[in-house]
């Protein structure tokens, strides 16, 4: 495996296919580890890492998913502990954070039309929420809603299946109305309403449906 | 459909990922239902504010000394890369044989502290020592390859040593760094079979002072003798009650020598 691996000719193929990705990496690095610092070490890290692998990519497939699949793996690996996020085991993803987040819904907007706040939010409200979501939240919310992912790329990324995807999808964005609900500094007028249910299953819905 | 029934899946609705047939039925149902248009109404004001964060984010540059430094890596990449194979055929056999190779560590590693050093040769010589029993034994490499799939940061190569023959495998830490952890049997001439350990893992950021290839030191550590090499982000500690000439003549030459760990599973 020590061969010439990367002739001048692949370096040159890796430059023209890696670099032009080079600024999603590093805004979504930005997201994930919150400084500039941190967000280059881990673009930087991503880079080399995918440079040395370079041969394992499969070429004609997603090069943008394969290096956010890199930066995600690095991310979780070397800077999550450091900056010291409480992971969300498993199961505690819909337990703890529905009892953290608020049981209205998006359907409360519509009775309330004078809560169509969203519209004045600034983007940089939006990005400090996103930021403070708990990471495994986060990771989905960058991907999808800033990277446009689609779910079944994100399922790739993460290595986790698609209805947990959407899952943890749901909630996030659940998690990320209710703190912009908290900048727009809209008094709690909307009664709670029951039956908050996030997605349950793709495919029984399908089967319900009959489409499946 | 009722609205029990789409309710939960609005937003799969409005990411786009539901098939033709699916929208069509979807949306009938939007048609006649005033309370659901209304909640992808509220949904799509909060989509709308998600958008123009996201396209504020692709504005976002990566600054230039970022790609100044990605650049000085590939460069760095290459050299070593053009570097490496022929200096692992001539240095690693040339080195061991003259007994030179702790000197190009000590020139290199000189001014990291040999107590961190000396703690993962000690790390090591202690999880041998133990004895540990192997969770995969008595099959090929590859299956020991394929057995390690996932279970840490990187995909596992086992080297191929010289006189030795691989026992099993197991999973260890080395000052809290999980590693592969590798059993193997060497037949050294007139004498019973001897085992040796070897530890892989890896230290991406290099903060294990390691010398690269072809620099192999040797410490002592517990009454064993540990070999110390790295070759990029991986460290490598081979452990042996062998002494220090018969262990350099167990380390795997040329240029195929000690064999990769690759991160697990990167194609999309």
């Amino acid at each position: 495996m020590l061969e010439f691996r990367h002739t001048p000719r692949s370096r040159e193929e890796f430059e023209e296919l890696v670099l032009p990705h080079l600024d999603p990496l590093y805004s979504a690095a930005m997201r994930l580890t919150r400084n500039e610092r941190d967000a280059e070490d881990l673009v930087q890290d991503t880079c080399m890492r995918a440079y040395r692998f370079f041969d394992k990519f499969e070429r004609g497939t997603n090069i943008k998913a394969w290096l956010f699949k890199i930066l995600t793996n690095t991310f979780i690996n070397r800077y999550r502990r450091r900056v010291k996020e409480r992971s969300l085991v498993e199961g505690a993803d819909r337990a703890s954070v529905q009892d953290e987040f608020v049981s209205r819904d998006a359907a409360d907007f519509a009775a309330n039309p004078e809560q169509y706040f969203f519209d004045r939010l600034l983007s940089d409200d939006v990005l400090r929420a996103i930021d403070a979501l708990p990471v495994d939240f986060r990771l989905v919310v960058i991907l999808a809603d800033l990277q446009e992912f689609s779910y079944r790329e994100i399922a790739e990324i993460l290595d986790v299946p698609v209805g947990t995807v959407m899952s943890r999808l749901f909630r996030g964005r659940k998690l990320l109305q209710k703190s912009l609900r908290g900048y727009a500094e809209v008094a709690g007028v909307v009664p709670p309403r029951d039956g908050d249910n996030g997605p349950t299953d793709l495919n029984a819905f399908r089967r319900r449906r009959g489409t499946g | 459909m009722t609205c029990t029934e789409l309710e939960p899946f609005l937003q799969t609705f409005l990411d786009d990922e539901f098939d033709a047939a699916e929208r069509a039925r979807i949306e009938a149902h939007l048609e006649a239902c005033s309370a659901c248009t209304a909640r992808v109404a509220a949904e799509s004001s909060f989509r709308a504010v998600l958008g123009r964060a996201s396209q504020a984010e692709s504005g976002r540059r990566a600054p230039p000394q970022l790609r100044a430094r990605v650049l000085a890596g590939l460069d760095a990449e290459v050299r070593r890369d053009a570097r490496a194979p022929a200096l692992r055929r001539l240095g690693l056999a040339a080195a061991a044989a003259a007994g030179l190779a702790t000197v190009g560590g000590s020139l290199l590693w000189g001014k990291t502290s040999p107590a961190v050093r000396q703690r993962y040769v000690d790390a090591a010589a202690q999880h041998h020592a133990r004895g540990l029993p192997l969770e995969i034994s008595r099959v090929p490499p590859e299956n020991v390859e394929a057995w390690f799939g996932g279970k840490l940061d990187h995909r596992v190569a086992v080297p191929r040593l010289q006189r030795a023959n691989l026992a099993g495998a197991r999973l260890l830490h080395v000052q809290d760094r999980p590693a592969a952890y590798l059993r193997y049997d060497a037949q050294l001439p007139n004498g019973a079979p001897r085992g040796v350990g070897l530890f892989v893992f890896d230290d991406l950021r290099g903060e294990v002072p390691a010398a690269p290839l072809p620099s192999v030191e040797v410490a002592r550590a517990r009454g064993y003798n540990v070999a110390l090499w790295r070759d990029g982000e991986l460290v490598y500690e081979l452990v042996t009650d062998l002494d220090e000439p018969e262990l350099r003549e167990l380390l795997p030459a040329g240029p195929g020598a000690p064999a990769g760990v690759r991160p697990a599973s990167f194609s999309p």
